[in-house]
């Protein structure tokens, strides 16, 4: 995959009345580890959810390489190569570590046919589209049948997609530092391999655009640089661009190339991290919470 | 799961490898072991256990709940019945082999209908609608009575023939049902074992982090529900076959329930767990009407003395308002009647709150209750 | 084509007035399963019978308080006399029940408890129709007859004792869930059972007394559906208590106003609501098609407004 360009337009997000974010402008080109901070309640996580389509915005655009996404349901715009974690770690517990990244690689594991119910539908449709979305179902059948019948019959294409998959798998883990617990049971891993796991699973999807919800948080300060590592070596092995949210700003200025701050749902500011530090807004907004002062380790 | 303790010995796993193939094997020595009565009731046994495969592939893979499963058992039944039963409108006289993949394709289609509108739903509200759907269709099949004949049911439903050969005693409609269960069993396994499997789990684990991963979780779960329905129909189909005869009564909510109770009293997501839930739940209750059960049962007269000297000594206070057992020589019939879901119903209250997991847990829930980090809430104790 | 109504208003107010009658009983019922969903998160199916067991205590008690012999003020006494005895048996069955059957499975996998629950419904079930033998009892037929009416409009005295006391004992239950200290911790409990003991919260008690004020509302219908249909069996449990969870995911599950409301919209679906469809060229849905009605109506429902119909409607989801 090659790294994606993100341009978000004008980006609103409204929950019953309340304004989460408001006219979120952005551009983060390809390749680049861009860092998204910010007070809590910013509408940082509110931003990667409407990236991956789990909320719908209320107004604005996003472009993913020039292709419009906002509106399109999640799996879609995973296959589409935007690929994320979560802030509070949400792993397939009771699966093993194996398959938790055999699933993100779902959509590339050759099964015959083509997945039909995922062509490009608003998520969230209104009781009519529930109804249209009959349409284009025999298609959809005739597909469910032929994966249903390849899972029973496994022929040689089924089982040589299945042991790709399942060797990628283990490169994966191998790459983020797992190998040898592909058996175990992921809620059984420790805090820190869980938030690998998590990017090996995310990894898996094959994205061009990968955003990390803190990824550091809850670590100490030896994990969190052996995480800032990571970053840069998934950046430049795995050729994706990468917006992480962050709260440790060391990392934030130590991996970052560049830097959006939130506040209040919308954005204040947007530079280099040596910019950002000396910015007086965002100074201002961090006043009584935390300092951002250079190398300074805020609290989480 | 490779078992991560030291390696056990050759011969175990040996074994191991081949207990599904011996365990057939034995199964289809039954019939040469027992009575004509017993082997009526293992067909039953195997026959449920068809369904419990099929309704394991909802509840336990996927995660649905459904409490209507008997709409696609009587989906797959009336077709049978009504392409083939003389008193039928539409009896086209077809062949049991050609009923077969229509009926599996008829219930596919009503599972498909059911799912599409309901799979936004939560787990819970999923539970009430199938079960409402399931009402549904049994209500239907009473009073379209032009069509079904109502609660007369349709009746001298053709027996199946096998290579010009007609499947006719309990022995071989036993060893076709076993049949059956085993290629079902086959498939669900394979199923399990799939991207499709690991979708369904996933789904089942977490939906929003499964659709992140760009599982398509309507799609997924609409084929949980056709694969369950398709199961419920081939089922349904052989199940109208062997006793000839269906009408709307047969087709209860009470089967919905024994179907899913077979799933979860075994162990959701467990083959074992269904064959083991099918034989209790199944099994024990017909054994229960037996000759040899109600001999048996007359024989303990002591232990209704015995009883009823106890409950004697506790009607001391208030003479005669308790009852007194009857006679053991009845208790054979009596145990045919209510009293065999009496003891049905406590039977799932005490499994449950003794396993809760059920009796044969998956190998993959075992593991996860062995490695509980959450130790369960400790045993409660008398007050 | 437009719809004339052919029918005259004094058989539309009928079917209203019958509407409200079995949607006083469906919400009363509904009241129970929706506060232990809001607590549990379960279906507690054994409900039904709960309702069922209050009915056959307050039979087994006006029975024995004379019966049909009954007559005058002593007819008040007794039916005030059959409810007390009716609560308390439902209530009690209810707190056994939970303390056997649901209490040691909090924190099982999710459907245990359902099973659990399935489980102690057959049991009660089966148990009371081996105890009178599948026969069907009937209530004294002791209320006194007659209709209050004003035009076309007329409702039999029973129809508005059942519906005046459903909506005292509503408004009796609104006011403890919202007035008291118990109400509070049945409401913290709902939102959020750590919460609530980390406050000091006692939330085994508060649970019990979750299914304590269920079942009385559910015997107090018991007693109500008895003295309006008299015929009462071991299986009357399972339509009603169906029709009442259906009830309670109309109204939005786990809210109390919801579920009441809930009640009375089935009820009228049930009632006005058929005989409106049949008002429709080429439709003559009998009542045997009611049950039919109910579930589809609660399809329908989910499938457009998924969180019931009172609910807030939710934009987001994850």
């Amino acid at each position: 995959m090659t790294a994606a360009e993100l341009v978000v337009d004008g980006l609103g997000m409204k929950f019953e009345g309340l304004t989460a974010l408001a006219e979120i402008t952005l551009r983060v080109p390809p390749g680049e580890i861009h860092g998204l901070i910010g007070p809590n309640g910013a509408g940082k996580t509110t931003l990667f959810n409407c990236l991956t389509g789990f909320y719908r915005p209320t107004s604005g655009a996003i472009y993913l390489t020039g292709q419009r996404i906002d509106g399109l349901p999640p799996h879609v715009i995973t296959g589409l190569g935007i690929a994320r974690t979560f802030q509070n770690i949400r792993l397939f517990a009771n699966m093993t570590v194996l398959e938790n990244v055999l699933v993100g690689q779902h959509q590339h594991i050759a099964v015959g046919g083509t997945d039909i119910l995922s062509t490009r539908r608003p998520v969230y449709p209104t009781p009519v589209e529930r109804i249209l979305i009959l349409r284009g179902f025999p298609r959809a059948a005739v597909n469910g049948i032929i994966e249903i019948a390849g899972a029973i019959a496994r022929p040689p294409r089924v089982r040589t997609a299945e042991a790709a998959a399942v060797a990628r798998a283990r490169d994966l883990l191998a790459a983020v530092g797992l190998r040898g617990r592909e058996n175990d049971l992921a809620r059984n891993l420790p805090y820190g391999d869980q938030r690998r796991l998590e990017i090996a699973r995310a990894l898996a999807t094959r994205p061009s655009l990968l955003l990390l919800d803190e990824p550091t948080a809850g670590m100490n300060p030896q994990e969190a640089a052996a995480m800032v590592a990571l970053i840069r070596r998934i950046r430049d092995e795995f050729e994706t661009t990468i917006i992480l949210i962050e709260h440790q700003m060391r990392v934030v200025m130590g991996v970052c190339e560049n830097i959006t701050v939130l506040d209040y749902g919308r954005k204040i500011a947007e530079g280099p991290p040596a910019a950002i530090q000396r910015n007086p807004t965002v100074i201002e907004a961090y006043l009584g919470t935390r300092a951002i002062q250079g190398g300074g380790h805020a609290a989480p | 799961m490779p078992d991560r303790s030291a390696p056990p010995p050759p011969w175990t796993r040996t074994l191991a490898r081949f207990r599904w193939p011996l365990f057939v094997a034995f199964t289809c020595l039954l019939p040469f072991l027992l009575t004509d009565v017993w082997v009526q009731m293992l067909v039953f046994v195997a026959l449920f256990i068809v369904l419990g495969l099929g309704l394991n592939v909802v509840v336990g893979f996927a995660g649905l709940l459904d409490l209507g499963y008997v709409a696609f058992f009587a989906a797959g039944a009336y077709t049978m019945g009504l392409l083939t039963s003389p008193g039928s409108p539409i009896d086209a006289g077809l062949d049991f082999w050609l009923i077969l993949p229509i009926g599996i394709l008829i219930a596919s289609i009503v599972g498909l209908l059911l799912g599409l509108p309901v799979l936004p739903l939560r787990g819970d509200y999923l539970a009430i609608v199938t079960l409402g759907f399931g009402e549904i269709i049994r209500l239907f099949l009473i009073n379209r009575d032009d069509l079904t004949r109502g609660s007369q049911g349709l009746s001298a439903i053709p027996r199946p023939d096998l290579f010009g050969y007609r499947i006719d005693s309990f022995t071989e409609w036993f060893y076709f049902v076993v049949a059956a269960a085993v290629v079902v069993g086959f498939c669900t396994s394979r199923l399990r074992d799939s991207r499709i499997g690991r979708a369904w789990e996933a789904i089942r684990e977490d939906e929003d982090v499964a659709a992140a991963m760009g599982v398509n979780t309507t799609k997924y779960k609409l084929l949980a529900f056709a694969s369950g329905a398709a199961i419920g129909g081939l089922g349904g189909v052989i199940y109208a076959a062997f006793i000839g005869f269906i009408s709307p009564a047969a087709f209860s909510l009470q089967v919905s329930i024994d179907v899913l109770a077979i799933v979860i009293i075994g162990g959701m997501g467990s083959t074992p767990g269904v064959i083991l839930g099918s034989l209790i739940l199944i099994g024990v209750p017909r054994i229960l009407q037996f000759r040899e059960t109600s001999d048996f049962l007359a024989n303990l007269g002591w232990l209704r003395d015995a009883l009823n000297g106890l409950i004697s000594a506790l009607d001391a206070a208030t003479p005669g308002s308790l009852g007194r057992l009857p006679p053991a020589e009845t208790w054979g019939a009596q145990l045919a009647d209510d009293t065999r879901f009496i003891i049905f119903g406590a039977l799932l209250v005490i499994i449950m709150v003794v396993r809760p997991s059920g009796l044969w847990p998956s190998s993959r829930r075992r593991l996860e209750f062995a490695h509980d980090d959450t130790p369960p809430p400790a045993p409660v104790t008398a007050p | 084509m437009p719809v004339a109504l052919t029918l005259s208003v004094s058989f539309w107010s009928d079917q209203f007035v019958n509407g409200l009658t079995t949607g006083s009983l469906y919400a009363l019922i509904a009241l129970g399963y929706t506060m232990v969903y809001g607590v549990l998160k379960m279906i507690n199916f054994a409900h039904g019978e709960v309702f069922m067991l209050g009915s056959f205590a307050g039979y087994g008690a006006l029975v024995a308080m004379g019966g049909n012999d009954l007559s005058g003020p002593a007819v008040a006494l007794a039916i005030l006399g059959a409810i007390i005895v009716a609560m308390s048996a439902s209530v009690s069955a209810s707190v056994v029940i939970e303390r056997l059957a649901y209490r040691p499975l909090r924190g099982a996998p999710r459907l245990a408890p359902l099973i659990s629950a399935i489980g102690v419904s057959i049991f009660l079930q089966y148990l009371v129709l081996e105890q009178t033998s599948a026969r069907a009892k009937f209530y004294p037929d002791i209320f006194p007859r007659g209709a209050l009416g004003a035009g076309p409009f007329e409702i039999t005295y029973i129809q508005l004792f059942l519906i005046a006391s459903s909506v005292a004992m509503m408004a009796l239950l609104y006011a403890i869930i919202q007035r008291t200290r118990l109400g509070r911790a049945i409401r913290a409990v709902a939102e959020n059972p750590t919460n609530a003991s980390l406050m000091g919260v006692d939330v085994n008690r508060t649970i019990v007394f979750v299914f304590i004020l269920g079942a009385a509302m559910a015997g107090v219908a018991g007693v109500l559906y008895g003295l309006f249909f008299q015929t009462i069996r071991g299986s009357m449990g399972f339509i009603p208590g169906i029709k009442a969870f259906t009830a309670a995911v109309l109204g939005g599950i786990g809210s109390i106003p919801g579920a009441m409301a809930g009640g009375y919209v089935l009820g009228l679906a049930e009632t006005v609501g058929r005989e409106l469809l049949n008002e429709l060229p080429g439709v003559n849905l009998g009542n045997q098609w009611r049950d039919v009605i109910a579930f589809t109506l609660l399809v329908t429902i989910l499938i457009f407004r998924p969180t019931g119909i009172f609910a807030q409607r939710s934009t987001t989801r994850a």
